[in-house]
């Protein structure tokens, strides 16, 4: 459920965001100096960083369990042991 | 002899690790209250003092070390402000007495001074060609903002394997590598930008920005930044906590918050290299006014915090690049790191008051509403004050060009 109701969260303000570059895209179009392959690939890494980021706590938050990690760490190099 | 086109990304490379590292183990800090707490038997009081005085410290370190970056390169500021960290981090991990965890905690903020923002921005702003200067910013304090979001559950972790005196011998060893990387920062003495304005003393550079009304405005607008940004960070656990929320809830907040911080201080760097930074800034602090306003009157739900906490983070550490890259176009490169220090100081004095006001204010009335209110009260203002600042270049650069 947890998960749910965060990605439901992440979802809406990324929209928000989104909404903001199509405006941005819109406002600076007329500008000389706008490079509109420049924005494009911005906006591509925004959304990147933002699922790899996610991706990463998702992973912290539900397999990164101390005990559960350290008993990993210790299973995949058994010399610790 | 260093070929000009690579300066700019060994002094962001550079950088980038100093802030990641440096933010990472200052925000850490929160995770070693109760430990060392309960390791001395002083209560909470002694070590929330200790980290209100590293605030400051670090608020009053920033334009001492920026001046000495500027006058003897931005390498050998942060080498000094590094060894002091690591003599800070040393002596937290053998405390004893009350008066240790103070002395080192301030020791500490001196340190991080020297290895944070103002010596880093004042770099790379000097590195960097003006037409993405901004962006070149945001890059940087994205990197910081990276290294809260991975280094206090990383904190967390060595604390709970190796308790937390031997974990913060392994901070000490983390916060060496950045001894390695404060050589790269010297690059930055060897751009052309960093050439422009030589000419002018440390007195007539402060002498300069205090008789500007712009500079004036944006100092006092980034008290605001610190006062919300500490208040929330400092609260906020407490105030989900109070709400009677699933404890899941609190975690993934701040995991937000930090997901879209890195996201807001790339986006808002970005912004401020093809829009006026003064009406982002203002835009900006008006947009969290306006959240708050709103997260007043709703319902404390599972999702309205989180999305709270999403929007926030856009809004975290978004005014950095565009403050620091207002001090450059007014003042040119040569100076940032002085002056962005001086700001930072003001930001760091929002952060004192953010933090102790809503802890005051709740033992008092029992309950944020005040400090909700504050928040959105002090954007407002902030948001109207940004609004005269004239991003123009200051008449001895204009003669100059």
């Amino acid at each position: 459920m947890a998960i749910i109701i965060v990605s439901t969260a992440l979802f809406l303000c990324w929209i928000w965001i989104e909404i903001t570059l199509i405006v941005v895209n819109k406002l600076s179009s007329h500008s000389f100096n706008f490079n509109k392959n420049l924005h494009k690939n911005f906006s591509w890494i925004l959304r990147f960083i933002v699922i790899l980021m996610f991706l990463m706590v998702i992973i912290y938050m539900y397999f990164f369990d101390y005990g559960k990690f350290s008993d990993a760490i210790q299973f995949c190099l058994g010399a610790i042991r | 002899m260093i070929n000009q086109k690579f300066i700019p990304f060994f002094v962001i490379l550079g950088g980038s690790i100093l802030l990641l590292i440096s933010f990472g183990i200052r925000h850490s800090f929160g995770l070693y209250l109760l430990p060392i707490s309960n390791f001395l038997g002083t209560g909470r009081e002694v070590f929330g003092l200790a980290s209100a005085l590293q605030v400051l410290m670090i608020g009053i370190g920033s334009p001492l070390f920026g001046g000495l970056s500027d006058k003897i390169g931005a390498g050998k500021a942060s080498f000094l402000g590094i060894v002091i960290t690591l003599l800070g981090l040393l002596w937290m991990s053998n405390v004893e007495t009350s008066f240790d965890i103070i002395a080192s905690q301030t020791l500490y903020g001196l340190g991080a001074a020297g290895c944070g923002t103002a010596v880093v921005l004042g770099a790379v702003g000097r590195s960097v060609n003006a037409e993405n200067r901004t962006l070149f910013l945001g890059i940087v304090m994205a990197a910081g903002s990276f290294g809260q979001f991975i280094m206090v559950p990383f904190a967390g972790y060595l604390i709970e394997i190796s308790g937390w005196s031997q974990s913060l011998i392994y901070l000490f060893y983390i916060a060496s590598i950045m001894l390695i990387f404060s050589f790269l920062l010297n690059i930055s003495g060897k751009s052309e930008a960093s050439k422009a304005g030589t000419n002018q003393t440390i007195k007539e550079a402060l002498k300069e920005a205090f008789q500007s009304k712009s500079f004036n405005l944006l100092s006092l607008g980034f008290f605001v930044c610190g006062f919300h940004v500490t208040f929330v960070a400092v609260h906020f656990p407490a105030f989900i906590e109070d709400q009677n929320l699933p404890f899941w809830v609190g975690g993934w907040s701040l995991a937000l918050i930090g997901i879209f911080n890195v996201v807001g201080t790339l986006y808002f760097g970005y912004l401020g290299d093809r829009f006026s930074k003064k009406n982002l800034l203002a835009l900006l602090y008006f947009l969290r006014s306006l959240l708050f306003f709103i997260f007043i009157f709703l319902p404390k739900t599972e999702l309205t915090v989180l999305l709270f906490a999403c929007i926030l983070g856009v809004l975290w550490l978004s005014t950095v690049p565009l403050t620091s890259g207002i001090i450059t176009v007014l003042f040119g490169p040569y100076y940032m790191s002085l002056l962005y220090g001086i700001a930072f100081f003001s930001h760091q004095i929002g952060s004192f008051f953010g933090s102790w006001m809503g802890g005051r204010l709740f033992d008092i009335y029992g309950s944020y509403e005040i400090m909700w209110w504050c928040s959105v009260g002090l954007g407002l203002i902030a948001s109207l004050m940004h609004l005269p600042i004239k991003e123009e270049i200051a008449p001895r650069l204009a003669i100059k060009i």
